[in-house]
C-alpha cells in the first residue's frame, strides 16, 4: 500500500487551501453515492449513468463558473475595484437572466472590456450593447465584445468586419464616443423576445440551478453526509434538476413549470423536508411553517435593504474610484498618441534620409573617386557639384539624421554654404589624409567656428584671412624656432641662423666632395713618410678627379689568390694599398660618394638641431592683441597649419 | 501526529497576509516576527531533549557515518538499500538545526469538498532520523499491520515497536515532548500575538 509522505510536525496555525479540479471531480465521485444513497430516502431512483452526469456537470459548471468570476476578481483587484466584484457578478447574473446568454460566457466578456476600458461601468455598458448585437445579428458574444472592446482603444477594424453596418471609410477619424451612441441608437433598446431568446433563458436559469447544486448542494452533501443545511427551494430546485439529468426533455415552458409546480406542492417532498427537520430537532410541523413563512419573509426583506444600502455605498465608491481611473486612462492614451507622433516623425525623417542617399549615391561609383584629387583639381562646374555632393555624402555619415538631411538637401541643390561648414571641412580634410590625429579634429570641430566652405581650400583660405586680417598681428610660418647653428667660426649663442641660411644649400655643399669646402675644421695633422701616398693622393697632393682608384683589380685579385702574396701590399708601388686602408670607409665612399671624413660628426654638430630639421619644424603662431573670439583664433591657426602645409613640410599637431 | 484540533484555523491567511502588507509591510513582518518568536521556545526545549548518542549495550543504534554499502553482504543486494542515506546515520547537530519553525507542512486534510487544510505555523522535526527517534514504536499494531516491511530484518517491526523503546524511553522524544509541555502555553502566545498585534492594530484602524 502506498501511503502518502507525511511530516513529523506540530501544528499551530491551519489554513485553507484550493484543490485542484480533479478534486473536485474525485469528490464528485464520492458524491454519486451520496445522491444515490439521498435518492433512496426521497423515494426516488436515478440512474446511475444519469447521476454521474449530472454530479458531474453541475461540478464542473461550478468550478467554471468559479474560476471565471475569480479572474473578473483579479481584474477588478489590480484597478483597486476589487470591491465592486459583487456588483459585477449581480450585473452577469442578471444580465444573463434577461438576455439568455450563459454566465460563462458574460463573465470573460466582461473581463476583457473591463481589462480595455478600466472602468467597470463602461464595461456593463459595452457588454450590455454587446449582448444586444450579438442577439439580434445572430453573432458571437465574444466576437463582438472583442470588436467594441478594440473600437475603444480605437482599431475599428474587427467592428467592421462585423458587418453590423459600419464601414471602413465611415469610421476612419471618428471619435468612439461617436460611434457608441449611433450603435446605443440602433441597438439600446430591447427588442421582444423571440421563442429562441425564451428557451435560452430558461437555459440559463437551469444552468443556474445547476451551478447553485453544484456549489451548495455538493458542498453540504461533502461537508456532512446526509445534510439538511440547504433550504426547502434547493431542494425543490434539486429535485427539478435530478429531472432534467434524468434526460426528461425540457421543450416547453408549460411543462417546466407544472414540473416545479408539482415538485413543489409534492406531499412526499414535504413529508421528507418535515422528517429532515425533525432529524434536526426542529419542531416543524404545519404551524410552524407558517411562523416561519412570516419570519423569513421578514428576514428576506432586511436582507435585501441592506443588500441594497451595500450596493448603494458600493456604487458611490466605484464612481470616485472610476472618476481616478478615467483620467488616468486619458493621460496614457495622450501619452500613446504622442509616442505615435513622434515614431511616425522618426519613420519619415528615416524615409527622407534614405531617399536622398539614395537619389545621390546611384551617381556615383564611389570607388572610383579620389576625393583627395578631387578636392585639389580645378574642376569644372558640373565636378565640383559632383564632388560636393560626394562630400556631402561622406559628411553625412558623421551626423544625426536630421543634420544629415540638411546637409544632403544642400548640396542636391548646389548649396555649398548650407552643405557645408568648417567642421564639415575638418571631416573633409581628415578625408583627404591633411590630418590623421582624429583627437585635433574634434577639438577645432567642437569650437564650430562659424566659416563656410565656398570652392575649394584656397578659398577657405583666403576667406580665413579677411577675417582674421587687421585684427590680429599673425605672422604664419616665419617664426622658425630652430636651435641656433653657429655661422662657420661664430658661437652658439652669437644669434641665430641668418635670414639667408638655407639648410638643404647647406647640407648640399657639406656633402659635395667634388667641390673644394671653404668652411671645414682645420685637417688633422698627417704623419707619415714623405713617399707614402694616402688614398686619393698622388705625390702627396690630393688626387683631383681619381674617383676610380679604388675599382676592383681582378688580376690583382688573382695573383693574391694564387701566391698568396698581394702585390697591393707593396708600399712602393703606385697605386698599392697602404697598411692603414680601412676597408669599410672605402666601400662608404664608393656606395654613397661621401669621404670617410664626410661620414664624421663636425665638432659644431648640433643633434637636436638636426633632429628639428629632419622631423619637421615647430610652428610658433603669435598673436598679439586681446582675443574676443575662439573662433578668429582657431582661424589662425588653420591660416597657419595650411602655410605649413603648402611649405612641403609634414605637418604634426602636437598636445 | 499533533492534535490538529487545537491548530488555530484562520482560512484565509494567505490573504490575511497579504492584506497586512499591503495596509503595512511593518505590520506584516511584526505579525510573522510575533508568531516564530511564540514557537520559538518550544523549539529550543526539543533541541535540547536530542541525545548526542543512542546506545544498546555500548553500541550506537544508529550508524556515525552514511552507510556506503560497499561490505560484501550489501554490494549485491540493492533492493534493501535505504533511499535516503543519512536515515540510519545519528548526528546530533543535525538532528537539532533539523528542528525548525515552518510556515508550511506536506500534510494536508481534506476540509470541505474543495479545500485543504495545510499549516500555516508549525514546528517540524524535518530530519529523517530526527523522525525515527522522535516516533519509532508509536505505532500501534493495527497501523503497523499496514506497513510493509523493506528491512532485510526479519524482525525490524518488533524492533521497532518493542527494542526501540526501551532503548530510547517512551516515543514522542523531541517535538511532541516540548508540545506536551509547552504546547499550551505556545498556543496562549500565539492567541496573544493575534489578539495583541492584529485585531488590535485592526481595531485601530476601524
Amino acid at each position: 500500500m502506498v501511503m502518502g509522505r507525511k511530516e513529523v510536525a506540530v501544528d499551530f496555525i491551519t489554513r485553507l487551501k484550493d484543490k485542484g479540479f480533479k478534486d473536485l471531480e474525485k469528490n464528485s465521485k464520492k458524491s454519486i453515492k451520496t445522491l444515490q444513497k439521498f435518492g433512496k430516502v426521497l423515494g426516488l431512483t436515478f440512474s446511475a449513468v444519469a447521476l454521474t452526469a449530472f454530479v458531474k456537470k453541475s461540478a464542473q459548471q461550478f468550478a467554471e463558473l468559479e474560476k471565471n468570476t475569480r479572474r473578473l476578481e483579479s481584474e477588478l483587484g489590480q484597478l483597486g475595484l476589487a470591491f465592486a466584484s459583487s456588483l459585477a457578478t449581480d450585473f452577469t447574473r442578471s444580465l444573463a437572466l434577461s438576455s439568455g446568454i450563459s454566465q460563462d460566457k458574460l463573465i470573460p466578456a466582461l473581463q476583457k472590456l473591463v481589462q480595455t476600458t478600466y472602468t467597470l461601468t463602461d464595461a456593463q455598458k459595452l457588454l450590455t450593447l454587446s449582448t444586444e448585437i450579438s442577439k439580434r445579428k445572430g453573432l458571437e458574444l465574444e466576437q463582438v465584445s472583442n470588436a467594441l472592446s478594440r473600437a475603444f482603444v480605437g482599431d475599428y477594424k474587427s467592428l467592421v468586419n462585423l458587418r453590423i453596418g459600419f464601414e471602413r471609410a465611415e469610421v476612419q477619424g471618428k471619435d468612439f464616443q461617436e460611434i457608441l451612441n449611433q450603435l446605443q441608437t440602433e441597438f439600446g433598446s430591447k427588442q421582444a423576445d423571440t421563442f429562441a431568446d425564451k428557451i435560452n433563458k430558461l437555459a440559463v436559469a437551469f444552468e443556474e440551478t445547476q451551478v447553485a447544486i453544484g456549489k451548495g448542494f455538493v458542498e453540504g452533501l461533502e461537508k456532512s453526509g446526509l445534510s439538511i443545511e440547504d433550504t426547502q427551494e434547493k431542494m425543490i430546485a434539486l429535485g427539478e434538476t435530478f429531472g432534467k439529468a434524468l434526460g426528461k426533455a425540457v421543450g416547453f415552458i408549460d411543462k417546466v413549470s407544472d414540473k416545479l409546480d408539482s415538485l413543489a406542492k409534492n406531499p412526499a417532498i414535504l413529508a421528507i423536508f418535515d422528517f429532515l427537520d425533525r432529524l434536526m430537532g426542529i419542531d416543524y410541523g404545519a404551524a410552524g411553517r407558517a411562523a416561519d413563512a412570516e419570519t423569513n419573509a421578514r428576514v428576506k426583506a432586511a436582507n435585501a435593504y441592506t443588500k441594497q444600502l451595500e450596493t448603494q455605498g458600493k456604487l458611490v465608491k466605484l464612481a470616485e474610484v472610476e472618476a481616478g481611473l478615467a483620467k488616468q486612462r486619458a493621460a496614457e492614451i495622450a501619452r500613446l498618441k504622442r509616442e505615435e507622433l513622434k515614431r511616425a516623425a522618426e519613420k519619415k525623417r528615416s524615409a527622407e534620409l534614405e531617399r536622398l542617399r539614395n537619389s545621390i549615391q546611384f551617381k556615383f561609383d564611389i570607388d572610383a573617386i579620389n576625393l583627395q584629387a578631387a578636392l585639389r583639381r580645378q574642376l569644372s562646374q558640373t565636378d565640383r557639384d559632383r564632388v560636393l555632393q560626394l562630400s556631402a555624402l561622406k559628411i553625412s555619415d558623421y551626423q544625426t539624421d536630421e543634420e544629415a538631411i540638411k546637409t544632403l538637401q544642400a548640396a542636391t541643390q548646389g548649396r555649398y554654404d548650407d552643405a557645408m561648414n568648417l567642421e564639415k571641412v575638418l571631416q573633409l580634410l581628415k578625408t583627404a589624409g591633411f590630418a590623421s590625429d582624429k583627437a585635433s579634429i574634434d577639438a577645432l570641430a567642437a569650437l564650430k567656428p562659424e566659416i563656410k566652405f565656398t570652392d575649394n581650400l584656397d578659398d577657405i583660405l583666403e576667406k580665413l584671412k579677411k577675417i582674421i586680417e587687421g585684427k590680429y598681428m599673425i605672422s604664419i610660418g616665419a617664426t622658425i624656432t630652430v636651435p641656433n647653428i653657429p655661422s662657420p667660426g661664430g658661437s652658439v649663442t652669437a644669434g641665430g641662423v641668418p635670414g639667408t641660411f638655407n639648410p638643404g644649400g647647406f647640407r648640399k655643399k657639406d656633402e659635395d666632395t667634388s667641390k673644394d669646402i671653404p668652411v671645414i675644421p682645420n685637417p688633422p695633422a698627417i704623419v707619415k713618410p714623405d713617399y707614402i701616398d694616402l688614398p686619393g693622393e698622388i705625390g702627396g697632393e690630393p688626387a683631383m678627379g681619381l674617383k676610380d682608384i679604388f675599382a676592383s683589380n681582378a688580376a690583382a685579385f688573382r695573383y693574391f689568390e694564387e701566391n698568396q702574396s698581394s702585390r697591393l701590399r707593396n708600399l712602393f708601388e703606385a697605386g698599392a694599398v697602404p697598411s692603414n686602408f680601412d676597408v669599410a670607409s672605402a666601400r662608404f665612399f664608393e656606395e654613397t660618394g661621401f669621404t670617410a671624413r664626410g661620414n664624421a660628426t663636425p665638432s659644431f654638430f648640433d643633434p637636436a638641431g638636426f633632429r628639428a630639421r629632419d622631423e619637421g619644424v615647430v610652428v610658433n603662431v603669435n598673436v598679439q592683441g586681446s582675443v574676443v573670439a575662439q573662433n578668429d583664433l582657431v582661424a589662425a591657426v588653420t591660416d597657419a597649419v595650411y602655410a605649413t602645409q603648402r611649405s612641403g613640410n609634414s605637418l604634426i599637431l602636437a598636445e | 501526529m499533533a492534535r490538529a484540533s487545537e491548530s488555530i484555523l484562520i482560512a484565509d491567511f494567505d490573504k490575511l497576509v497579504k492584506e497586512l502588507k499591503t495596509i503595512n509591510p511593518q505590520l506584516r513582518k511584526d505579525f510573522n516576527k510575533g508568531l516564530n518568536e511564540a514557537v520559538k521556545p518550544m523549539q529550543q526545549l526539543a533541541k535540547t531533549f536530542v541525545p548526542g548518542s543512542i546506545q544498546y549495550q555500548d553500541r550506537d543504534v544508529f550508524a556515525q557515518q552514511p552507510p556506503d554499502y560497499t561490505s560484501p553482504a550489501w554490494v549485491n543486494d540493492k533492493v534493501h538499500r535505504s533511499r535516503d542515506p543519512l536515515r540510519w546515520t545519528w548526528q546530533p547537530s543535525i538532528v537539532a538545526r533539523g528542528i525548525k519553525i515552518r510556515r508550511t507542512t506536506i500534510n494536508k486534510t481534506p476540509f470541505g469538498y474543495n479545500k485543504v487544510a495545510v499549516a500555516a505555523l508549525a514546528l517540524v522535526n524535518s530530519t529523517p532520523s530526527g523522525a525515527i527517534y522522535e516516533l519509532a514504536g508509536a505505532g500501534k499494531e493495527s497501523s503497523q499491520a499496514k506497513t510493509k516491511s523493506v528491512s532485510r530484518n526479519y524482525k525490524a517491526q518488533d524492533d521497532f515497536r518493542v527494542f526501540f523503546p526501551k532503548v530510547a524511553g517512551t516515543p514522542k522524544r523531541l517535538i511532541y515532548k516540548a508540545e506536551a509541555i509547552l504546547g499550551d502555553k505556545v498556543r496562549n502566545e500565539i492567541t496573544k500575538v493575534i489578539d495583541e498585534r492584529l485585531y488590535k492594530f485592526i481595531r485601530g484602524v476601524k
